[in-house]
């Protein structure tokens, strides 16, 4: 056995981190407590390091401090049981251990033995459990209201008694159904975890055996939130969840009574209802009335704007589109018109009115893109609301200083922008501030300071997040990284300092126990990091010890939408940049002349040569025309160089986020990235410039380039 | 079945004592730490049994429809769409240039992998196992497999009298094979 | 605890013993053998030991297999319920070896 001959120095780094993990969870507790409410999950956390502690000193015959951990997790589960009330006075005691357990560790370091300091402290953690709490809402043998009998009887006690608390808030009791892939069960039920975590408590998972697959399991999951059901739903939005609503949060114990709707002449204050005997956390309940009176200039601008779902806009940026096609058809009819006698007077309102009309059509599509662009600021304002109401919690004192809140981006990227910055503030408030004491200790000011900026940056949009507090340990990163395996021995010293924070966007690596272990910074970094790849962005980080970390966001402008003509091939559907493309016309088969082996057609007097995107692309099946009556040319590219893609349908017009393909298919040549058209429908936009290049290359030097097709080889 | 729980005595009585204690029960929530363990995902691809690190896997999904891009090259499925991401999607099988016939059935399943910072997405025909493999029974750099495969191999490793081939992704994704053969030329030429 | 108990199945030379992290990791284990008996703790993060246990009854593969519930105190609430999830057995901690042993064969005296 390698026990004895392991060096003790193991033994003291790894409690004293324990010790320390212990001694943040009890500083969070204490900050919450102060509020009102405590996070079960720290509470939960805190009663594990112990529980560690206890194993680790046994281990290495560390006798008194096996002996305090035993009798303090004794405590800690009667306290996350609810059986004990977390008071000041418990958590002096608490604290009171932390400091022992340091006593006892540096004499155990020294190889000296201190088993008598810690009789008194054990007397005092023993004298705790004589403090029953409150009576605890509700007494046991309670049926909770709209609750299936057969969940209550599955729940653990600790879970039961977390779902009695949920109810004693007057919490929403959820149950969210979903089901995943055996294997990828972890990854799955992070994301999922992650997401319900920001709206309440996950009180537990029930899992069921799912008839249909052996592969798959169900999962019905428990959550407690303040929030609508419509919140949880769209918060989710997923495949395979459904949320169902258990009951409204109604409470079980008499002594508060059921929350009232408000009438609609809502007095300002508070109706004069007996006080509940727990005391409500008002800070929780961020729709009471008393809130949002002092919100009353939000109210006026409320009533002058509509809010637009973007669904809608999105449907009528698709009608545009599809207006779009019609005046390309109408401008078609306009030359089978002018070719016929005696139409000239016709012929020349029509062209007048198709050119209003085209002037409109593109007035009415900038106003719609203007409609979707929002100034950063609607989110900036709610990050503030966050930073009060948290700052308050952790008892800390924060200042919020915003610039450039007027920095406007596309209303989709705004939205989805929202979830990482809210999370990159609540992790600055949790984790990077300091309490005042510690900052004026080291020197700082006590108010602590956070810096929402954004601002443009040649065409992208930077927006950074930066506090003021203690920074990211980049050692201890590494050796938690090192320690959860998420790189190797060699790896970790050939790391960049740099290169060792970006660990914190690594899944696997921010998980909730190494949240307290590191200044608990990077918490779901890797979920913030996702949000933003999304929208095509990137996020750094930058931090120094005792000064601060700063989180910057930088995202193409470009990735706002651009406008894109979908059009179809081979039953390939593809996008094409509509800024590249002059006109859209269709031919018959009788007009395409060739020249030197090349098609070309005559457009208004000058020679177009053509290019069909299925032989270019080689794409299966392609052949003939569909319609040799109606064979749909886009013309693309620039006054000089210009040819005409032959098609086989134009779909419409729409606007289109684009993606961008990766290190592997980016040099593919002729294509400059993909989008999405609805449906999750994957559809490859093209490169209008390369194709171009292509087609005239190939006409200018008359000579095969690649591709074997006969078309092309049998030039002169 | 009566016979049993005599034997359990006896095997107890072997073991000694000193296996009863809470002590050891403490030890024991020690001792199962061994930190350089890592846990690979096997899979199936043709006859071979083949592993990538669980660090490197970041979904396991269902076999999804991919948009095929033109000229890339045989293995390229196309590119298909995970949480918002486009990621490129390849059949392992023809990658690997494994021989005989096959077919994507329904075991198979999409490994959304992770490497150089961008996912890709590796069709495999099925996932077997989430295995542990100690860092000493890996055998590393098989220079004796050599033929055009040998580069794709990192290592191997015996799960259950069976060779597991752990792949090494900066072979089996280098970026410049997923261009068509023919038309990477063409492609240097514009760059 | 884990390697305790797996120490002292394996020193039985009767078992092979597969061990598994969490709630999660178990339920991803046990569609893909036939388990000949189930040892939980009742209080894991996640899935809890008597919602594993409420699993296993309802799968049809494991519907018969013994399962042993451990816990850190004797809690009627938790033991009530893990018997009634279908737990075979309840095993609070701290127990010996032997303790674990008579469990078990009670658990399969009782499961056969």
């Amino acid at each position: 056995m390698t026990d004895s001959s392991r060096p003790s120095n193991e033994f003291l780094t790894e409690a004293q981190e324990v010790i320390e993990a212990f001694s943040h969870n009890l500083l969070e507790l204490d900050a919450q407590q102060r509020t009102g409410d405590y996070d079960p999950d720290v509470l939960n956390a805190a009663f594990r390091a112990v529980h560690s502690l206890k194993g680790l000193a046994a281990l290495f015959g560390a006798g008194p401090i096996a002996a305090l951990s035993h009798a303090l997790e004794g405590t800690l589960d009667a306290l996350r049981l609810g059986k004990l009330a977390l008071t000041p006075r418990a958590l002096d005691v608490l604290f009171e251990c932390v400091e022992v357990f340091q006593r006892l560790l540096a004499a155990f370091g020294e190889g000296r033995e201190e088993s008598d300091s810690i009789g008194p402290l054990l007397d005092r953690i023993a004298a705790l459990s004589g403090v029953g709490p409150e009576p605890a809402a509700g007494a046991s043998g309670d049926t909770i209201a709209g609750l299936d009998e057969s969940i209550l009887g599955v729940l653990t006690e600790y879970e039961e008694h977390r779902l009695r608390e949920n109810i004693r808030l007057q919490r929403n009791l959820y149950r969210v159904h979903a089901s995943f892939d055996l294997l990828a069960i972890d990854v799955g039920i992070e994301t999922l975890k992650a997401k319900m975590k920001e709206f309440g408590e996950v009180i537990t998972y029930l899992p069921s055996a799912d008839s249909s697959s052996e592969d798959r399991i169900d999962l019905d999951i428990l959550v407690g939130s303040h929030r609508p059901i419509a919140e949880i739903v769209a918060g989710v939005a997923e495949d395979d969840v459904t949320v169902h609503e258990l009951s409204r949060g109604r409470t079980i114990a008499p002594s508060s009574p059921p929350r009232t709707p408000a009438p609609t002449t809502a007095p300002v204050h508070l109706e004069p209802e007996p006080t509940p005997s727990v005391p409500v956390d008002v800070a929780e309940e961020e729709e009471t009335p008393r809130e949002s009176i002092d919100g009353a200039i939000s109210l006026r601008s409320l009533s002058q704007t509509v809010r637009v779902d973007l669904e809608r806009l999105d449907h009528l940026m698709n009608l545009i589109g599809e207006l779009g096609v019609v005046h390309a058809n109408l401008g078609s009819t306009l030359d089978i018109l002018k070719r016929r006698a005696h139409s000239g007077d016709v012929a020349r309102d029509f062209l007048l009115h198709l050119r209003a009309m085209s002037r409109k059509l593109s007035l009415l599509q900038q106003g719609l893109l203007d409609v979707r662009m929002v100034p950063l600021g609607q989110v900036f304002d709610k990050l503030a609301r966050v930073v009060r109401k948290l700052g308050r919690d952790a008892d800390k004192e924060i200042r919020l200083s915003i610039s450039g809140a007027q920095t406007e981006l596309d209303k989709l990227i705004v939205e989805e922008l929202s979830d990482p910055l809210m999370h990159m503030v609540r992790n600055c408030i949790d984790h990077g501030i300091e309490h005042a004491a510690e900052r004026e200790a080291a020197g700082k000011l006590a108010v602590g300071r956070i810096d929402l900026r954004a601002f443009q940056k040649g065409n992208r949009v930077v927006i950074e997040v930066e506090d003021d507090g203690r920074g990211m340990d980049w050692r201890g990163i590494r050796d938690i990284a090192l320690r959860r395996g998420v790189v190797s021995a060699t790896e970790a010293r050939e790391m960049s300092v740099a290169e060792t924070l970006e660990l914190v966007f690594r899944p696997g690596f921010t998980t909730r126990e190494t949240a307290t272990e590191i200044s608990g910074r990077g918490v779901g970094m890797d979920v913030v990091k996702t949000n933003i790849s999304r929208l095509s962005g990137m996020i750094d980080v930058d931090t120094e010890p005792g000064r601060g970390t700063k989180f910057s966001i930088t995202l193409p402008v470009t990735l706002a939408i651009i406008q894109a003509l979908v059009i179809e091939c081979a039953k390939q559907t593809f996008c094409i940049p509509l800024n590249a493309v002059l006109e859209s016309i269709m031919v018959r088969e009788a007009e395409i002349a060739t020249v030197e082996g090349h098609e070309v057609i005559s457009l208004r007097g000058r020679t177009l040569p053509l290019v069909h995107l299925s032989r270019l692309f080689e794409l299966p099946g392609a052949g003939g025309y569909v319609d040799p009556e109606r064979i749909y040319v886009v013309v693309i590219g620039l006054a000089q160089h210009r040819v005409g893609l032959v098609v086989d349908d134009l779909v419409g017009q729409q606007d289109v986020v684009i993606k961008p393909l990766g290190k592997a298919l980016r040099a593919v040549p002729g294509i400059a990235g993909a989008t999405e058209l609805g449906a999750n429908r994957t559809v490859l936009l093209l490169d209008v410039g390369k194709l171009v290049d292509e087609a005239m290359g190939r006409a200018e030097l008359s000579a095969p380039v690649k591709i074997g097709r006969p078309e092309v080889t049998d030039g002169p | 079945m009566a016979r049993e729980p005599g034997d359990l005595w006896r095997a107890l009585d072997r073991s000694g004592e000193s296996l009863a204690t809470e002590e050891d029960y403490e030890h024991g929530y020690k001792r199962e730490v061994r930190q350089d363990l890592e846990r690979y995902v096997a899979f199936r691809v043709g006859v071979e049994l083949y592993g990538l690190s669980i660090r490197q896997i970041a979904e396991i999904a269902k076999v999804f429809d991919v948009t095929p891009v033109p000229r890339t090259a045989d293995f390229v499925l196309g590119i298909g769409n995970v949480r918002g991401s486009v990621i490129p999607v390849i059949d392992l099988f023809k990658r690997l240039r494994l021989s005989g016939e096959r077919m994507i059935g329904r075991f198979a399943r999409t490994l959304i992998v992770r490497h150089d910072d961008e996912l890709y997405g590796l069709v495999v025909d099925a996932v077997i196992d989430v295995v542990t493999i100690a860092p000493e029974d890996l055998e590393e750099a098989p220079g004796a497999i050599a033929g055009p495969r040998g580069e794709y191999i990192r290592s191997l490793a015996r799960i259950g009298g069976e060779i597991l081939i752990v792949l090494e992704l900066k072979t089996v994704l280098a970026t410049e094979a997923f261009i068509a053969p023919g038309v990477r030329v063409l492609a240097k030429e514009d760059a | 605890m884990r390697q305790f108990v797996s120490s002292i199945l394996e020193a039985t030379g009767q078992w092979s013993v597969v061990e598994v992290e969490n709630g999660f990791d178990a339920l991803r284990a046990l569609p893909r053998r036939r388990f000949g008996l189930i040892i939980t703790d009742i209080n894991m993060p996640d899935v809890s030991g008597i919602e594993l246990t409420r699993y296993v009854r309802q799968a049809q593969r494991h519907a018969d297999t013994p399962v042993i519930v451990i816990s850190t105190d004797a809690s009627d609430t938790d033991q009530k319920r893990a018997l009634e999830a279908g737990a075979s057995a309840f095993l609070a901690k701290p127990f010996t070896g032997k303790d674990l042993l008579n469990v078990i064969a009670r658990a399969r005296e009782g499961g056969a």
